[in-house]
């Protein structure tokens, strides 16, 4: 099995005071203190599982972009809650 | 192909930043998983938006929108040998970092055209670090 989770929860500069005004406070405000606690806020909580074999796409689930030269084949497909995503990087030789 | 299952969870935590360099020293989530259901039509929509280009325009290939998507198109691996491990893992970690991305970064609060939501986190502090032993 090849898993892998991220936990995403926003940046530092996303944060902003309730008038709109930068979340930052100058560094010469409370010099010793190092970090910044963002308290109960939402994320994404992202999962990835490569372990897809027996999963079929078919070309129904896919969009070609690209040119003559290079192209990318991109395919996602509902699977229950998930999606399967899929891409394959071409070499257009003529 | 690069292929990957991917599931999407809505969850509260609390996050330390550096004041400084605004990286994220640690991450306390919450125990409250909502799983976050998109569609197909969600991502292609986004994959429109970063791989499509405008062949119509002379010199095409010297736009910003084509040195773009050669540039994903790079990233993806394809200079690697075929068929080998490292581009195989090379090429899903790029893929993830694609699908995490579409997310993350382009549906959050502050590039939203909506109102914001009525449960965004509402409280910050600053704070000295300390370890944990």
């Amino acid at each position: 099995m090849n898993c892998s989770s991220y936990f995403c929860p926003g940046g530092l500069p996303l944060i902003s005071l309730v008038n709109q005004s930068n979340f930052a406070l100058p560094l010469e405000y409370y010099p010793d203190a190092e970090a910044v606690l963002q308290w109960d806020a939402p994320g994404y909580q992202i999962e990835f599982d490569s372990t897809i074999d027996g999963l079929e796409l078919s070309l129904n689930d896919c969009t070609v972009y690209g040119d003559s030269k290079i192209a990318i084949v991109s395919c996602v497909r509902q699977l229950n809650s998930s999606l399967i995503i899929g891409i394959v990087p071409t070499e257009v030789f003529t | 192909m690069f292929g990957t299952t991917v599931s999407f969870f809505r969850r509260r935590a609390m996050t330390a930043y550096s004041r400084t360099n605004y990286t994220i020293l640690d991450v306390e989530p919450g125990w409250l998983w909502e799983p976050v259901i998109y569609t197909p039509a969600d991502f292609f929509a986004i994959h429109d938006s970063l791989f499509r280009f405008d062949m119509t325009q002379t010199n095409y290939r010297q736009f910003l929108d084509y040195q773009y998507f050669a540039r994903i198109w790079a990233g993806l691996g394809v200079n690697w040998e075929t068929g080998t491990s490292d581009r195989r893992q090379f090429g899903l970690t790029y893929l993830e970092q694609l699908v995490a991305l579409s997310v993350s970064h382009l549906n959050n609060a502050a590039w939203g055209t909506t109102d914001l939501p009525s449960d965004m986190g509402k409280a910050a502090s600053v704070a000295k670090r300390s370890y944990r032993v």
